[in-house]
């Protein structure tokens, strides 16, 4: 509770002009904005240019925030529907430029240390970029969120039996994905 | 239980979000359901698997990135509350739907106040516009001409009043109520 006032004396600081106030905002949930993003875009470098502007939209909305409200929700409804935009502009160069291959997420550099949790991290962005992206989020915001139902329709302004039809479609094909990939390692250990 | 019913729970199921006896159907046909069992295993597998990734460090340089983008301004921001804003807006569409109101009056006046003064007919003058143009003329006349022999110019010179007021007023009520700050 003391955490959520402390917000929102640094939201309304903010609204008297206080910069800092905002930046302390932008450090306690710069985490939260960026995970987001890079989950959702399997891209380190466009996560961060993501993330920054999902904090500078903020800043140039917060008159319209509702004190009472969560904070993080509207945050992190922003930078969703940022990584949404950017996903939906990549598939439009793509289909206009064939021949330019887009990031995989493959192929990014993971800052994670150990060769067993690189790997693993690389099989969990494989398998997220393998969702269509409004799947994908509701993915996310229930596994590294937390997000009961009720806050993912908050942050995603869907309908709560749409958020139920998407996570269930989502985990059948999480399932189907990773049932592949397996027998796919499977063949291969068989055949080395 | 079927398939489908229990492919449709174990979503849920994994949530909890449903009630315990019909968890324990969904676990009893999983249990008997070999497709049924790989698929929910599968499902297992993928959740442990996505939960277990952790959440990375954001870089150091996004917080200095955010910060020097900020616009600089010094100047406070006046802080509109939500209850105004709600207000703002309601008065805003109010008013905006009084000026669409209020012009319709207008032209309906105008083409009342047109043959009179200029004695002749809208036809005449638009001859060479478009039919539609000319047949919503046609229609409207009858009540565009009792407009203007009961409300005659000053009913005009007020709806147009009516018009261009409500029009700002809409818009000055709008931008209050989506305020928000500048650089």
């Amino acid at each position: 509770m003391e955490t959520v006032q402390e917000e929102q004396v640094w939201i309304l600081r903010t609204l008297q002009g206080d910069q800092e106030a905002f930046a302390e905002l932008v450090r306690r949930y710069q985490r939260q904005v960026y995970n987001l993003a890079y989950r959702m875009l399997g891209n380190a470098e466009e996560a961060e240019e993501v993330a920054q502007e999902a904090f500078l939209r903020a800043y140039q909305a917060l008159a319209t925030f509702e004190l009472g409200k969560k904070f993080s929700s509207w945050l992190l409804a922003i930078a969703s529907n940022l990584c949404i935009d950017l996903l939906r502009r990549r598939k439009f160069a793509w289909l206009s430029l064939q021949d330019v291959s887009y990031r995989t997420p493959a192929s990014q550099e993971e800052p994670v240390s150990g060769a067993i949790r690189h790997e693993q991290a690389q099989q969990v962005q494989r398998l997220l970029s393998g969702l269509p992206e409004k799947y994908r989020l509701v993915v996310i915001l229930r596994y590294w969120y937390d997000l009961s139902y009720e806050e993912i329709v908050e942050v995603t302004g869907l309908s709560l039996n749409t958020v139920k039809t998407r996570l269930h479609r989502a985990r059948a094909m999480l399932a189907r994905a990773l049932e592949e990939e397996e027998r796919r390692c499977d063949a291969e250990r068989l055949a080395g | 239980m079927r398939c489908r019913t229990a492919r449709r729970l174990m979503s849920l199921a994994m949530d909890r979000r449903i009630p315990r006896e019909e968890e324990s159907r969904l676990l009893e046909h999983v249990e008997r359901c070999p497709r049924c069992r790989e698929t929910w295993a599968a499902m297992l597998r993928a959740e442990s698997l996505l939960k277990g990734a952790p959440l990375l460090e954001p870089p150091p340089t996004l917080v200095p990135g955010v910060l020097a983008r900020l616009p600089s301004r010094r100047r406070s921001i006046a802080v509109v509350p939500p209850a105004w804003r709600r207000t703002g807006r309601v008065v805003g569409i109010a008013a905006g739907a009084v000026a669409v109101g209020a012009l319709i009056a207008v032209v309906l006046l105008v083409a009342g106040w047109w043959p009179t003064f200029f004695g002749r007919t809208p036809e005449a003058w638009l001859g060479g516009l478009r039919d539609s143009l000319r047949a919503w003329l046609h229609a409207t006349r009858p009540v565009a001409q009792a407009l203007w022999d009961i409300f005659g110019l000053t009913g005009l010179l007020l709806a147009a009043g009516l018009a261009l007021g409500g029009a700002a007023l809409g818009v000055a009520f709008w931008r209050l109520g989506n305020r928000r700050p500048r650089g």
